[in-house]
């Protein structure tokens, strides 16, 4: 059997694709923070995305603006107009960058971001003639990152982070628009600070198929946002399930920060095989802000916190939530 | 912290290690790419003191569970694939395909030891170490994963 077992996977060999990208790093440029996401990620999230079907639904006449899209979500999730509060706090936290790079002949715009402690919403519009029917078909097939290292906090390890899309479709005038959603982990220092970020993007795909070869980088200033409020529990014990045995238990998180548009908490390292249960935002008219999506990576160079960054559907004016409900059991956050 | 030639040797060294153990650990090879993958990053960007040939490779495979691990806890992982929809190696015997299908369809809990201990050569003692398991359990579970395999192997 051991014989059989070594001749086996003696033949499971990385793909020829995987060697190259790994070929092409460099181990310059180690002090910028780098977010790179690998292709075979791209197709997982848009077959996962077109399952949900959660795409599907806005592909005709996608909001051209990230406050469109954010006022449809909460159109969509509360069944009311959204509130000015709500308004402002969205409008505080959005920047208007409107930066391009053309490359063979198409032209992509990044309009605007709104940006979190650890979350970037970034609203790309891409020129040319599209058809809206299959629009959320289209997507970058690699991406990159810089953001100057300068206010960063000193972490040795790389960073952790996420990229996937809210939704790609044509706007009312007819642009290709996508809202891609960037998340670092908590241990990378807040985005809110500001600085210098450079978004690479390569080839437009349409499905897995490359529409158009190009690459197109774009750089622009991420300004500083004021201060924004965060509520803090030193220690809060939620339903979760264990990804080994699929049994449902309860994990301790620590230092748990929730704010406007994300949750934060660190784990012990012995504690990561616990899958924390759909965490859900409560506000006091009973509305409920999903979690959407995260990530999660070590803290410290001996590996024994590990923290989890989950970002709402959208961000969420925190003088009207009242908890925080983990599968079915609610803390109260007032 | 690795020189661009000591990065591309060594990636070339254990890049099929690394995608070997995430495969095992993820059983899908898509996303045994990204995790490969975004080792290999860190590697590239860790500056961590790797001592001997030992020491990266228990770097690599700590590194390579610990990223499985955030695959699988994020949100967007959280899916069962069938076995079918999986692009599988091609194999040049047909008891190979069957022993890689056969060990696919083990629980992770087994696959993982099992890889750490019959392919790569750790011993039990190592295997619990690197899993953060009791050396009384990686025996149970190589036992039980060796069990499951044979019971596979008569039935075929």
């Amino acid at each position: 059997m051991k014989e059989l077992y070594r001749k086996t996977f003696d033949e499971v060999h990385a793909s020829e694709r995987l060697r190259e990208e790994v070929r092409n790093m460099k181990a310059t440029d180690r002090n910028a923070r780098k977010f790179r996401r690998p292709t075979a990620l791209v197709a997982v999230m848009i077959l996962l995305v077109v399952l949900a079907g959660t795409v599907a639904a806005v592909t005709a006449g996608v909001p051209g603006s990230i406050q469109g899209w954010f006022t449809r979500e909460w159109t969509d999730l509360s069944g009311e107009a959204m509130p000015q509060e709500q308004m402002d706090l969205i409008q505080e936290l959005t920047q208007s960058v409107g930066v391009s790079d053309t490359d063979s002949g198409v032209t992509v715009t990044l309009d605007s971001v709104t940006v979190g402690q650890n979350m970037l919403w970034m609203l790309l519009k891409v020129s040319g003639t599209y058809e809206a029917e299959e629009a959320w078909l289209y997507h970058f097939a690699d991406s990159e990152i810089d953001l100057d290292s300068e206010k960063a906090s000193a972490v040795s390890a790389p960073g952790i982070w996420s990229m996937d899309y809210a939704y790609q479709g044509l706007a009312e005038d007819g642009t290709l628009t996508m809202l891609a959603r960037f998340c670092v982990d908590s241990g990378m220092g807040s985005l809110q600070e500001g600085g210098r970020m450079t978004l690479v993007l390569g080839d437009l795909m349409y499905s897995d198929k490359v529409a158009l070869k190009g690459n197109w980088a774009i750089s622009f200033d991420l300004e500083p946002v004021e201060d924004q409020m965060i509520l803090t529990l030193e220690e809060l014990t939620v339903p979760a399930v264990d990804l080994d045995t699929d049994e449902q238990g309860m994990v301790t998180l620590h230092d748990v920060c929730v704010s406007s548009t994300e949750l934060q908490f660190v784990r012990a390292a012995e504690d990561q095989r616990w899958r924390e249960l759909f965490p859900t935002l409560v506000l006091e008219d009973g509305t409920e802000v999903c979690s959407t999506s995260g990530t999660s990576g070590f803290l410290d160079e001996a590996h024994t916190k590990w923290g989890s960054v989950f970002y709402w559907q959208l961000p969420v004016d925190m003088d009207h939530v009242t908890g925080i409900r983990f599968q079915d059991e609610v803390f109260s956050l007032r | 912290m690795l020189t661009d030639k000591e990065f591309h040797t060594a990636a070339e060294r254990y890049l099929d290690m690394v995608y070997r153990l995430a495969l095992n650990t993820l059983r899908h090879p898509a996303d045994a790419e990204d995790a490969a993958q975004n080792v290999m990053l860190r590697l590239c960007q860790s500056r961590e003191k790797l001592e001997g040939e030992d020491h990266l490779r228990y770097w690599l495979v700590r590194v390579t569970l610990n990223e499985c691990k955030r695959l699988r806890s994020n949100p967007w992982h959280r899916r069962t694939v069938s076995l079918e929809s999986c692009q599988e190696p091609v194999f040049s015997a047909p008891e190979s395909r069957q022993l890689f299908l056969d060990v696919m369809e083990l629980p992770a809990r087994y696959r993982v030891p099992l890889y750490l201990y019959y392919y790569e050569g750790y011993s039990v003692a190592e295997v619990g170490k690197l899993l953060h398991l009791k050396v009384s359990t990686v025996q149970t579970r190589l036992a039980r994963g060796r069990a499951k395999l044979k019971a596979s192997w008569t039935e075929e």
